[in-house]
């Protein structure tokens, strides 16, 4: 290849990755730089009226954060969703994923759309559902639990069980979509790695550890990420099913974004909030890079 | 080491039936090579044999074991895939390992194991190396370092070869043949290629549809085929085959209505009986001898040393190959005269099964 063909190439593939590249721009990069600036002042509900009664306050919105025992809580809340939330629902994927891959499960397409079929459906009507399901007297999880004998327990209404109850809750919810995506990577792993394996005297877990999770790894730090995201991000759920209750224990930092935001229209403050999710989110992110680099997942 | 014994293997899926009924006995340190077109069922035979499929009906005896329903893990054998199969995220040495250590041998015992086979396959370098840095010769090697390793009674190959390119498929043939002869391990090869069948093998089975066509040496089947199918799978060019009448006389009339002398073994053949005549291309002479029959070269294909001459006397019919030492003389669109020898001629009837080998 010649320089003159090259550099029609490049060309060419800055003109298609353009339209991509603009949007990621408007819609990603100049709203964290507009948060990042938010931040910095007291922007609210005069100044969304007149722009000259912005002000610039430093890093004051920062500060009262730190002080402000809600944010702290709404983080705790957070970070117990990403702990906990995270390999709940990676591994809730993967095993549909290889359930629904495998060989001798009959009515294979219908099981796919079956456990696809929470994540497409509205969320509002699933969490009404979902309510009846997790009612104290009159539920299905509490009808099943007695059969074990286990007294009712106050799904909604505990601080204790609000927050496993919101997380059965999103990991209902989204784990078709990462089974969606385990499912395209386990097909590409062949078939004949398994089966050497076997030869080998492997037995369903050693193959499970030693040869799929290693031939799907990217596709496992990709689904991690996402979800990790995912769940730093968690706002609806708990808006629909407790408010953030019952006292402020499902309240996320997103939840408490949105309150800082639009309920009390400390917009500086709100976007001072997103930016530390956006930090929060990043640090995560490359932590699990760095974590799949050194295992050779990537 | 161990024999191998296939006692009536049958394997369906879903309604197709894939093996119909397939017996085999391979001798203790016997290499038999398992030859036939794709989806003949050659593979599912492997597999079956190694228990990565189950039979429908049917034994797999190994040694004086019944391993039919054995785990493949339990059944002494080591399998070398068409793709190699190597486990990506791990080294040379931790792929060659990987069965050691999951049957929890000691670590003194997983490294001799592993150097010893290194060292036969000529590998001790690569062992720090992961597949993706290896060619696709090193890869073949490593799979079957892999096998090795585990000492099983039966070597299994499915199409081990096919992978690799030209040149190197023939290195591997000879390197096959040596390990075979340095091991004496009993295998069980399956390919779609004649030439590594015809090269490797102490014994092929032909298998078409399902079914064995043919048990033998190399020799045998291409001397003796059973019938057309086998007669014209070994072998490059294939056998011709020339569809004619016996006259009662001891000749056939072939469809152009030119005769040809018959071996002897035609004699009880009646007038008008239909046969099939086959005869090797190396086998047919050119040049005016008595009974030499005028055709016209419709091309050549001069392959240095050799050269195959595709004859024919009218467009649209098979042309009929045949191969000589090219000197150069012949060119398209040349008469030439041809014979075929009776005492090198094979006959098969009407269902395409062999009457006998001429001269026999």
């Amino acid at each position: 290849m010649n320089a003159a063909s090259r550099t029609s190439e490049a060309r060419a593939g800055r003109a298609m990755a353009a339209p991509a590249l603009a949007a990621i721009l408007l819609f990603f990069v100049l709203p964290a730089i507009a948060s990042l600036f938010l931040g910095f002042t007291d922007f609210d509900i005069y100044a969304l009226a007149d722009i000259g009664n912005l002000r610039f306050v430093g890093l004051a919105n920062y500060e009262r954060l730190i002080e402000n025992p809600l944010f702290w809580k709404a983080m705790t809340n957070t970070l117990l969703f990403v702990a906990v939330g995270t390999p709940f629902i990676v591994a809730m994927s993967l095993f549909a994923a290889m359930l629904v891959n495998s060989r001798w499960l009959k009515w294979r397409p219908v099981w796919r759309v079956a456990l696809f079929a929470p994540y497409v459906t509205t969320l509002v009507a699933t969490a009404v559902v979902w309510r009846y399901l997790l009612h104290t007297r009159y539920g299905l999880l509490n009808y099943m639990l007695s059969f074990f004998g286990i007294p009712p327990v106050d799904w909604l209404g505990s601080p204790t069980a609000s927050l496993p109850a919101i997380l059965l809750f999103v990991g209902w919810k989204t784990f078709g979509y990462n089974m969606i995506i385990f499912l395209a990577a386990l097909q590409t792993v062949p078939r004949e790695l398994d089966e050497a394996a076997r030869i080998d005297g492997a037995n369903r877990f050693t193959r499970l550890r030693h040869v799929t999770l290693p031939a799907i790894g990217p596709t496992l730090l990709l689904v991690s990420v996402l979800t990790v995201a995912g769940m730093f991000q968690l706002f609806a759920e708990p808006y629909v099913m407790t408010q953030g209750g019952p006292a402020q224990s499902t309240v996320t930092i997103l939840y408490f974004m949105y309150e800082e935001g639009f309920k009390w229209w400390n917009l500086g403050s709100g976007a001072a909030v997103a930016f530390l999710l956006f930090l929060c989110i990043l640090a995560v992110t490359l932590v699990q890079l760095r974590l799949a680099k050194r295992s050779g997942a990537l | 080491m161990a024999g191998l014994s296939i006692e009536g293997a049958r394997k369906g899926f879903g309604g197709t039936e894939i093996l119909k009924g397939v017996s085999i006995k391979v001798a203790d340190g016997e290499f038999t090579v398992i030859v036939g077109p794709s989806g003949c069922g050659k593979s599912t035979l492997l597999r079956v044999v190694a228990g990565l499929e189950e039979l429908t009906s049917g034994r797999i005896v190994i040694g004086d074991r019944d391993v039919t329903g054995l785990a493949p893990s339990q059944r002494g054998i080591a399998m070398v895939f068409q793709s190699y199969a190597l486990y990506p995220h791990l080294t040379v040495y931790e792929n060659m390992a990987f069965g050691l250590r999951i049957a929890k041998a000691g670590k003194a015992a997983v490294d001799g194991a592993v150097r010893r086979a290194a060292a036969i396959l000529g590998i001790e370098t690569l062992l720090d190396r992961k597949p993706a840095a290896l060619s696709g010769g090193q890869r073949q090697r490593v799979a079957i370092g892999r096998a090795i390793v585990r000492q099983p009674q039966i070597f299994l190959f499915d199409e081990p070869l096919s992978n690799l390119d030209a040149d190197l498929r023939v290195r591997m043939r000879y390197e096959f043949a040596e390990l075979h002869r340095q091991l004496g391990t009993t295998t069980l090869y399956v390919t779609h290629d004649q030439v590594e069948a015809m090269t490797l093998a102490d014994r092929i089975v032909v298998l078409r549809d399902g079914r064995i066509e043919q048990v033998g040496s190399p020799r045998e089947l291409y001397d003796r085929p059973a019938n057309i199918f086998v007669a014209q799978f070994l072998g490059t060019p294939r056998m011709n085959i020339l569809a004619a009448t016996a006259d009662g006389a001891g000749k056939a009339i072939l469809a152009d209505g030119q005769s040809i002398a018959l071996p002897a073994l035609s004699a009880t053949l009646a007038a008008g009986t239909p046969l099939s005549i086959g005869i090797r291309p190396e086998d047919i002479v050119i040049g005016e001898t008595s009974g030499a029959l005028p055709f016209a070269v419709r091309f050549v294909e001069r392959l240095g040393g050799l050269a195959t001459l595709h004859l024919g006397g009218r467009e649209g019919d098979e042309p009929i190959a045949c191969q000589l030492r090219d000197d150069g003389s012949l060119d398209e669109g040349d008469i030439v005269a041809a014979s075929f020898p009776a005492v090198r001629l094979h006959l098969f009837d009407a269902d395409g099964q062999a009457l006998g080998k001429a001269g026999e």
